[in-house]
């Protein structure tokens, strides 16, 4: 985790307190967290003993156990954070600054550049191990992305409830339900939810226009086809009813707004 | 460091700025003068059309920079937040989170589009048995450039029903299901009015949106100005005013490139326009250099108790979210057309308050609020909102997980979020945060006043809900104490008493000739319905009145050309 070119310690533990993996900084040995130097803090990756791939293989574990996929007979049925790209969103430059701005996770000290943090290469490490802590009370010596479904789960439904653990769990949560429902590396999450397809997502256009047929997703001219004919096949998709609501008896708008429907 | 002399310097790009870029550049030309004017603006510009070097991603096929998703480079490029660092988000612990457009085109990049005009009795209202408003400033007064700011942002009210009428001027069916709600408890709703122009979709709002849509200030005001000479430097900061002598300096940083630069740009008259709370930032940062009789703050003198930054409103702004009933599943589709698209007035006379229905993305629906997600299945759980954890089958419920995901893809189809405009006490300060880097928003106590309107707004919403058969699940401002607002007005009030407001009616300020603010921040008080239309208003009139000479010293003279 990066916070500008130089973090200094005090930065990098600041943050990464408030994430919860304070102690997995000092399991791996990267830096004392008494230490109040004001030094700059590079943390090598080497020191955190793990394999990249068993990195990915982790984080992505505890990712889909937030967010399941759904699988049938070895088919993808319905997608789950992964499946939406969690672990690219993951890697996004600026995250931290972004879920604060969203307001899914808090703030962090003022004196930190939101904006500049990031997760990098020895932060994931970091997540990892701390995953492998979490899931060695369920089963001893065995790495969390070896644990079976039910251990995983009970090792993130203990971390939930732990006050040092907890944080991290938030934000892989958020995470999870950034690249779900956020739909910023991919529109499967929101496809699954029942929205439409974006129609350019390579260039990030949802233009998504209306109305259109229901069968072929065609856009429909307003203008000159017949809205109620297709309505009454059920073949409209629209937005609009094009009617009137039913008058609401005694209430009379006029004293309240004028003829172009402001406030009086 | 880079420095240049100017006629005008305009600080910010939003409804006050744009509209007074294009009314004094056009006004002057017609005039035959040919002044040297500049927006600087913080943001990027997303359009390019405006400031090539400007930072930002590659335009895209509809020639912006928009990513139009949830992005993080689209969200830096269209909204900032200001909070309170020390109360946001703390149970027990009253704060505001005032969420600001940014970027070319300010405010406009982040509205919805609607677009009503202030009610008369607002500008008539009064505190401490003095009144709000300067007694010029009415509706009436305001009713000619209303309409001006109608025709140039191509405002319409949009129908239930018209044959005739373009898809993009009809309700959504979200609102008709509102309509038929309100009906059942006794009220009424009515077609809002929108500044849009073509089939917006804005549904995608926070998710993406067909950005031509809706209408931005880079189509209309910014673009006029553009074409009539107008200077535009984006991703230019300004830190500080200062007075020079019979000129002002304007201090700030060129971020534009890889080393960011110090600018210093003369100009003989300045317009802070850089909204209600960086406008407030700006010129509290900047008030040291404004000494003995050009003091900013004359209320300081005076009463011993400052102005500047004081007495913000959030516009009443609360917001709720709920769910309707299984009935209308797929009905209210949020995502479908556009977010906002009807409202309703009925208790405006008793309790100054509109309800508006709208789409909000399911992201931010779904957060922290997974018990909610129950209520289709689980009629007896009870919300997280409401202050209880539900316990199903004996274990309390997980906001993660598989049952929590097929829970939300069956939510998702009949969320409605649903915000209350209301007058409120102004209750809202801005201040320096640390250092003076960076701005600060704070909530005091919230007045009894405020809180009654509020407390009969949420219950009318409360039974909305019910009257969709479904409820009203999440209460943000009752959970943790946190006002919300997209609206923020106030903080650098006009007034016609010099110890109560900073700049007379028509933004200029009491003790420095040449020294304008022309925004939200100059709005004495909230407007309880949308107030994009009442600032471009507001700035119609005043650059009307500068241009004339009427009541105050014409454009020309003060330019000496």
């Amino acid at each position: 985790m990066t916070s500008g070119p130089n973090p200094s310690r005090r930065e990098v533990l600041a943050v990464l307190r408030a994430l919860g993996l304070g102690a997995a900084v000092a399991a791996v040995g990267g830096c004392r967290l008494d230490d109040d130097d004001d030094d700059e803090f590079e943390p090598d990756l080497e020191d955190l003993d793990v394999e990249l791939t068993d990195v990915r293989a982790n984080i992505e574990a505890a990712l889909d156990v937030m967010l399941p996929g759904e699988w049938e007979d070895g088919q993808l049925i319905r997608p789950g954070a992964v499946e939406c790209g969690a672990f690219t969103v993951l890697q996004l430059d600026n995250l931290i600054g972004l879920s604060v701005g969203l307001g899914l996770l808090p703030a962090l000290p003022d004196w930190i550049d939101e904006a500049a943090v990031s997760f990098d290469l020895v932060t994931r490490g970091l997540i990892s191990v701390e995953l492998d802590r979490i899931g060695s009370d369920v089963a001893l010596l065995t790495s969390f992305r070896d644990l079976d479904r039910q251990q995983q789960e009970q090792a993130i439904a203990n971390a939930f409830v732990h006050p040092d653990r907890a944080p991290l769990m938030r934000v892989l949560r958020s995470i999870a339900m950034l690249a779900y429902l956020g739909a910023i590396t991919s529109d499967i999450g929101l496809i699954d939810i029942g929205y439409p397809p974006f129609e350019d997502f390579a260039d990030r256009l949802a233009v998504s226009g209306y109305p259109r047929t229901v069968t072929d997703g065609r856009l429909i001219d307003a203008q000159t086809e017949d809205l109620a004919a297709l309505a009454a096949a059920g073949e409209l998709d629209d937005y609009t009813y094009n009617e009137s609501p039913a008058p609401t008896p005694g209430d009379d708008l006029s004293q309240v707004l004028d003829a172009d429907g402001d406030l009086r | 460091m880079i420095a240049d002399d100017y006629d005008i310097v305009l600080i910010g790009s939003g409804f006050g700025a744009a509209v007074m870029a294009a009314r004094l550049s056009e006004g002057l030309a017609d005039r035959g003068k040919a002044p040297r004017i500049l927006v600087l603006e913080k943001g990027n510009d997303h359009t390019g059309r405006f400031d090539p070097e400007s930072d930002g991603p590659d335009l895209n096929a509809q020639g912006n920079r928009f990513r139009h998703t949830l992005a993080p480079e689209y969200l830096a490029d269209v909204g900032q937040v200001y909070t309170d660092a020390t109360g946001a988000f703390r149970e027990g612990v009253s704060s505001m989170n005032v969420i600001t457009g940014t970027g070319m085109g300010g405010g406009s990049n982040a509205y919805l589009g609607v677009s009503l005009r202030t009610a008369t009795e607002v500008f008539d209202l009064q505190r401490d048995g003095r009144p709000l408003w300067p007694r010029g400033t009415s509706r009436q007064a305001l009713n000619p450039y209303y309409a001006q700011a109608e025709t140039r942002l191509n405002v319409n009210r949009q129908a239930w029903t018209d044959a005739t009428a373009p898809h993009h001027q009809l309700t959504a069916k979200r609102d008709l299901v509102f309509a038929d709600a309100c009906r059942t408890i006794g009220a009424t709703a009515a077609p809002l009015k929108l500044a849009n122009a073509n089939d917006a979709n804005d549904g995608w709002w926070a998710q993406g949106q067909r950005h031509q849509g809706r209408q931005n200030l880079t189509e209309n005001y910014l673009a006029d100005a553009l074409a009539a000479g107008v200077e535009f430097r984006a991703n230019n900061e300004v830190e500080t005013v200062v007075p020079d002598g019979d000129r002002y300096v304007v201090r700030g940083l060129d971020r534009r490139g890889d080393d960011p630069e110090i600018f210093e740009f003369s100009a003989t008259l300045v317009i802070v326009a850089a909204g209600t709370v960086a406008s407030a930032g700006i010129l509290l940062r900047s008030e040291d250099a404004f000494s003995g009789q050009r003091a900013l703050d004359q209320g300081r003198e005076v009463r011993n108790v400052p102005v500047l930054g004081r007495n913000m409103s959030g516009n009443g702004d609360y917001g709720v979210t709920g769910i309707v009933g299984p009935d209308l599943e797929r009905v209210i589709d949020g995502h479908k057309g556009k977010p906002m698209s009807s409202f309703c007035p009925s208790f405006w006379p008793s309790d100054q308050f509109i309800l508006i229905p709208f789409y909000a993305a399911p992201l931010y629906l779904s957060q922290g609020q997974p018990s909610t997600l129950l209520r289709p299945f689980q009629p007896d759980a009870v919300g997280r909102g409401s202050t209880t954890t539900a316990v199903v089958d004996g274990r309390p419920e997980r906001d993660w997980g598989l049952a929590y995901k097929q829970r939300l893809q069956q939510f998702s189809s009949r969320m409605l979020t649903m915000g209350c405009l209301a007058l409120d006490e102004s209750e809202g300060e801005v201040l320096l945060g640390p250092g003076g880097a960076s701005f600060e928003v704070r909530w005091q106590d919230t007045h009894p006043q405020t809180e009654a309107r509020w407390s009969t707004a949420v219950d009318t919403m409360r039974r909305i809900y019910e009257a969709l058969g479904g409820e009203m699940y999440l209460d943000s401002y009752r959970k943790d104490g946190t006002v919300s607002t997209a609206h923020p007005l106030g903080s650098v009030r006009m007034s016609d008493d010099p110890e109560y407001g900073i700049v007379d009616e028509l933004g200029e300020s009491w003790t420095n000739r040449n020294l304008f603010v022309v925004d939200g921040s100059i709005v004495p008080s909230a407007l309880g319905v949308n107030p994009t239309l009442t600032i471009a208003a507001v700035a119609e009139r005043i650059a009307d009145r500068l241009l004339r000479g009427s009541g105050t010293e014409a454009l020309v003279d003060r330019l000496g050309l």
